[in-house]
């Protein structure tokens, strides 16, 4: 009887094991495997390179700059995505009307509901030197007036708003979810015991939130290292590669170009930082968790 | 001194109707008051008003003759203890009994005396490094009142504070708050729904109902002469048995007349029902009151028997209605079966006589006369 269910349950697991050997082992299989290569796609013979990719793509500064891009557009992204989203929680979990709450709530998150590319093209129309509504507004009042997207000085910082206004909503709808389920006798308490609006926040509310801070942040730190369709919608990792980042260099001299042994290379290194910096993520939730 | 007093203390969250209606009461100096009632009546209510937790819509409060209506909690000198503890769950048990004096920016010798001394008291020295994830609840239980302890405060609030322990625990922690009670000697006002705690624990007892007091007094007071059907029916376990009956006076004397049997009662009652009309009223008899006996007057049909021990509750059918009469298991001849005939009589001196219109005791007492 024992050995019939579980002969029923390796016969239902099958297909969802199948379907993820599929999709993902042999995919991420191959991508090591070519890795090793000088595979090219319009090339019939691959042969076995050992370690020259990733030698080579550790000189190469345009990689490098990529990387640091990427590093920076992460960190810079994160930080004001999880400071936004936490003030606005704050701000929206504080008020007394339900109502109030409910409207903010469905507006806060309207952004995150939008596809990438809808947002990005609507930025891209706001942003237009030429009919963009931004730079009708600066002109009047004798602000510069900038081609955001195609200057070196504004376009790194201008993906990192537009990444910023989509996915601050991400990390204010799991805060907000978060404080609704701190214990209010908690507060209570803290302001018998002398504690003030600031040491309710300091004491209270960030110790109870961290959980929930860390997996943003995890979150946002993996999804904004992977960004792709924002920049090559609307830089195309330009000017002078002031915005390309990884997924970008890889589509550049990877996918463009063929060279799929150097591309498997480069997104390996990749998911190794991403990897890396989970790993001291989801150390410090489990670390939480067990307190 | 340490006195509380609550003078026509109303709530409103809407400005239209009261959560707490009138509620006036004077509480002594070190005096350990109860209030109790069902939820939903409005006593925790009443207790986060005293501490500053939720604003007075109407009236005043003074905590050693000082108004505390616009006073913030944290300059009221009260501590609380919460049902769910409300401990800092990131914090250790010593920086959550610290906190306060952490924020008063106390020395920190003095912090980590006060602390050792309020573990030394409840037996948690050995558990000040511990997370309170790591306590069990009768721990957790203490920690919170450790944090109160240690600001030394000149009321004690608690609000239910037991109600999330199991029986045995919280029959434990009765006692270890009266023994805490007596070594701190503050004063203490303490909510609970549950009757024992309120019967056990308070000098004075307050039952409450609809944000109403309905009586205030000793337990003694509260479960001898209960001033309404409410409350004769909230306090005393099994719960008062009410029987429709009829108020005569025969030959100048009452007389309780409940389904044909006439209870003659006994000269306090004749005394405390002076000038009371005849009247249909509600007649109610706690169970422990009852007597069984061959020579009852009274007759009913045992539906189910419930052997607790040293007691046994018998539900039986009589005069039309379910009653329960509490047989003290020594004092049993036999096991009483399902469907037995029995007989008992009534002791006119614990009945207690209640208008049917209004549910007021129609007894007026020396000191007064009871009522809403």
């Amino acid at each position: 009887m024992m050995k019939a269910d579980k002969r029923f349950a390796v016969f239902m697991v099958l297909p969802a094991l199948a379907v993820m050997l599929i999709m993902t082992v042999y995919p991420m299989a191959s991508t090591i495997y070519y890795s090793f290569t000088d595979f090219r796609l319009l090339r019939r013979n691959i042969s076995f390179t050992g370690l020259k990719n990733y030698a080579s793509l550790l000189s190469n500064e345009y990689f490098l700059a990529s990387v640091w891009n990427t590093v920076k557009f992460s960190l810079l992204a994160v930080t004001f995505e999880v400071v936004l989203g936490f003030l606005t929680a704050l701000y929206v979990n504080s008020l007394k009307s339900l109502r109030l709450q409910k409207v903010l709530r469905t507006v806060i998150l309207l952004p995150y509901l939008l596809p990438t590319v809808t947002a990005a093209l609507s930025w891209r129309m706001m942003l237009s030197p030429n009919y963009g509504i931004v730079n009708q507004f600066l002109a009047p009042m004798g602000l510069p007036v900038h081609n955001w997207f195609r200057d070196i000085h504004t376009a790194f910082a201008m993906l990192v708003v537009i990444d910023v206004w989509q996915n601050m909503p991400f990390v204010f709808l799991m805060v907000y979810a978060a404080l609704q389920s701190i214990p209010q006798e908690q507060y209570k308490a803290a302001r018998i015991d002398g504690a003030g609006t600031i040491a309710q926040v300091w004491y209270i509310t960030l110790p109870n939130l961290r959980t929930a801070l860390m997996l943003c942040t995890l979150l946002r730190t993996i999804d904004t290292f992977r960004i792709f369709d924002k920049v090559n919608l609307l830089t195309g990792g330009g000017p002078a590669g002031s915005t390309t980042t990884i997924t970008q260099y890889i589509y550049n001299s990877g996918i463009k170009s063929l060279k799929f042994g150097m591309g498997s290379a480069c997104a390996i290194i990749m998911t190794g930082l991403v990897l890396v910096l989970s790993a001291l993520y989801v150390r410090d939730i489990m670390n939480q968790r067990s307190i | 001194m340490s006195s509380v007093i609550l003078k026509n203390i109303r709530k409103s969250y809407d400005n239209e109707s009261f959560a707490i209606h009138d509620f006036s009461i004077t509480i002594a100096d070190r005096e350990f008051i109860v209030l109790v009632g069902p939820s939903g009546c409005g006593k925790s209510t009443v207790l986060n008003m005293i501490a500053g937790l939720e604003d007075i819509t109407d009236g005043e409060l003074f905590i050693d003759g000082e108004l505390m209506n616009d006073v913030e909690p944290q300059s009221r000198n009260i501590a609380m203890v919460f049902q769910s503890y409300a401990l800092y769950p990131h914090m250790s048990v010593f920086g959550n009994m610290a906190f306060a004096l952490k924020l008063q920016h106390t020395p920190k010798a003095e912090i980590d005396s006060r602390v050792r001394e309020a573990a030394e008291i409840l037996g948690l020295t050995k558990y000040l490094d511990r997370k309170p994830k790591e306590l069990s609840g009768g721990q957790r239980q203490r920690v919170a009142i450790g944090r109160a302890i240690v600001r030394k405060p000149k009321v004690f609030l608690m609000d239910e504070p037991l109600s999330n322990l199991d029986a045995k625990l919280r029959t434990q922690m009765r006692s270890e708050i009266l023994k805490l009670r007596r070594r701190i000697n503050t004063t203490f006002i303490y909510v609970t729904h549950d009757q024992t705690e309120a019967m056990t624990l308070g000098d004075r007892i307050v039952v409450m109902k609809d944000g109403r007091i309905q009586q205030t007094g000793t337990p003694q007071e509260v479960y001898s002469r209960p001033t309404n059907i409410f409350t004769a029916g909230f306090i005393g376990t099994p719960q008062m048995n009410f029987l429709d009956a009829e108020l005569e006076i025969r030959d100048g004397i009452y007389c309780l007349n409940a389904g044909g049997v006439i209870t003659v009662l006994p000269q306090d009652k004749q005394n405390n029902l002076r000038s009371v009309n005849p009247q249909p009223v509600t007649a109610g008899v706690r169970p422990e009151h009852i007597t069984l006996g061959d020579g009852g007057k009274f007759s009913g049909t045992v539906d189910i028997s419930e052997h607790l021990g040293s007691t046994i509750h018998l539900h039986v059918s009589t005069l039309g209605t379910d009653m329960i009469i509490a047989v003290q298991t020594m004092n049993a001849q036999k096991g009483f079966a399902s469907g037995e005939k029995i007989s008992y009589s009534l002791d006119g001196r614990f009945i207690h006589i209640f208008s049917k219109e209004t549910g007021k005791n129609l007894e007026r007492y020396d000191y007064g006369t009871f009522g809403l």
